[in-house]
């Protein structure tokens, strides 16, 4: 009879273990460090979750003083871009972010007016693209003012004069300016019409 | 009862006339090129239109005038010396109105086309990187500038901004607000550097080209570059003669670090940076 109590009271104790894993699961942590381009932190950085069709972020905090690390836990419906801002910065996104799992993020983030490396410079342009396809899930009295929180866009009403730190071919300039061009126009046409 | 002149009469039932073709074509004008200069070349329209019907009516006259001299010649028989003379007379009269109206139509033509092409002319010859540039007004921001705020809600998304940065960056920071004296001249796109003569300040800065006044200024963006230690460098696009750079800046220095000056010009200079030098 002790014997099969002893195994009941381990049971029981397994289900409430089992009951308690999914709320854990549930508030994943995303964190990590904003860096200069010599791997400094930076602090002060204003580091915001945004999900697609809100017009204010998720969540928000500015990234510590002396450490430059920020931590969020939170629990998420949907896949969601960390934004990475600061009056003194270029701004920064990582995209698409799995709701369900922790995530460690560190961004290095540029002055303004630093060269980049190339790659930087795609990755800022892809942001502005996905700063387009946010606001566009917006409805259009919201779309302006989502927008003016950003200054992704300005490096690239003339991307001649992005300064980067190695060349790059030809053919790689002439693809930004073709989507620099097209990103003026689409934020232009959305801020016109549904 | 008072008699009214031909040509007056004429020139009074043209001026209707002009007056519709003016206001169609100022209509017109201003839907491609925007109301003041759809006005000023429509004027000008005008003005030739009727230079043009005075020449005309001169032209005629002068016909008229050589008509008669023909008469004259063809029935020299019947005409008396003082006929003649008279026809004569006329038609001296009529070289001499042919041919001032003649130069004050093409005096015209030339003026009214210059004026058409004086603002190319006056870029291409003026445009220039300023030999200068300076702080027209500069001060920190207070409660007596809150209508600003009110009237910009941009404004005050980069007040809000800055200010959160520098809490957040734990410093201790005001935010000024200026202008640079407004352009003598064009300029094409040029660089120059807010120079901070206090090592212990930072300074962040939104800067815009402004044109225009109050209600009707509109902002295009001056780039800022903050790679130069103890300077800010700001991109300004290419401008025309009254343009000026407005700023909002946030000075701010490491808690404990020394007082703020009473007036921010004081540690701010501004130097313009000659073609491709950085430096």
């Amino acid at each position: 009879m002790s014997r099969t109590l002893a195994i009941l009271k381990r049971l029981s104790f397994a289900f409430v273990l089992v009951l308690c894993a999914p709320s854990g699961y549930a508030e994943p942590t995303i964190d990590g460090v904003v860096l200069d381009s010599s791997f400094k932190p930076v602090g002060g950085v204003d580091v915001s979750l945004f999900v697609a069709g809100r017009k204010d972020p998720v969540e928000s905090q500015k990234s510590d003083a002396k450490t430059g690390k920020y931590s969020f836990k939170i629990q998420l419906n949907d896949a969601f871009d960390i934004v990475f801002l600061h009056s003194r910065y270029q701004m920064a996104s990582v995209s698409r972010l799995a709701e369900k799992d922790n995530q460690h993020i560190s961004k290095v983030i540029y002055l303004k007016g630093e060269p980049i490396p190339s790659t930087a410079a795609d990755d800022q342009l892809r942001s502005a693209q996905r700063l387009i396809f946010l606001a566009a899930s917006l409805p259009l009295p919201d779309r302006g003012p989502f927008l003016s929180q950003f200054t992704e866009f300005e490096p690239w009403m003339d991307p001649n004069r992005l300064k980067l730190t190695n060349d790059v071919p030809k053919a790689v300039r002439a693809l930004w300016e073709n989507e620099a061009s097209m990103l003026e126009q689409r934020r232009t046409d959305l801020l016109k019409s549904e | 009862m008072l008699q009214v002149p031909g040509w007056l009469k004429s020139l009074y039932d043209w001026t209707k006339i002009v007056g519709l073709f003016v206001g169609a074509v100022s209509f017109l004008l201003a839907f491609l090129f925007g109301r003041d200069k759809g006005l000023i070349i429509a004027s000008l329209i005008a003005a030739l239109a009727i230079v043009f019907f005075l020449v005309i009516l001169v032209v005629k006259n002068a016909f008229a005038a050589v008509g008669e001299a023909g008469k004259a010649v063809s029935d020299y028989d019947k005409w008396t010396l003082e006929k003649r003379a008279e026809v004569l007379r006329g038609m001296n009269k009529s070289k001499t109105v042919v041919i001032f109206w003649t130069i004050l139509f093409a005096v015209t033509t030339v003026v009214a086309t210059s004026l058409l092409f004086f603002p190319s002319v006056y870029n291409r010859l003026y445009t220039k990187t300023p030999e200068k540039i300076s702080f027209g007004a500069i001060a920190y921001f207070d409660a007596n500038q809150q209508g600003l705020v009110k009237d910009s809600p941009m404004i005050e998304a980069i007040l809000t901004s800055m200010k959160d940065d520098a809490r957040a960056s734990n410093t201790d920071a005001k935010i000024i607000i200026g202008t640079t004296h407004p352009f003598e001249h064009p300029a094409p796109p040029f660089r120059f550097r807010i120079v901070i003569k206090d090592d212990h300040f930072q300074l962040t800065t939104y800067a815009f080209l402004s044109r225009g006044e109050r209600q009707n200024t509109a902002y295009q963006s001056a780039f800022p570059d903050y790679t130069e230690k103890n300077a800010v460098i700001l991109s300004v696009p290419a401008s025309e003669s009254g343009d000026k750079v407005f700023f909002i800046g946030r000075l701010s220095h490491a808690p404990g670090k020394g007082d703020f000056p009473a007036d921010p010009e004081t540690i701010l200079g501004t130097e313009i940076i000659r073609g491709g030098d950085s430096s």
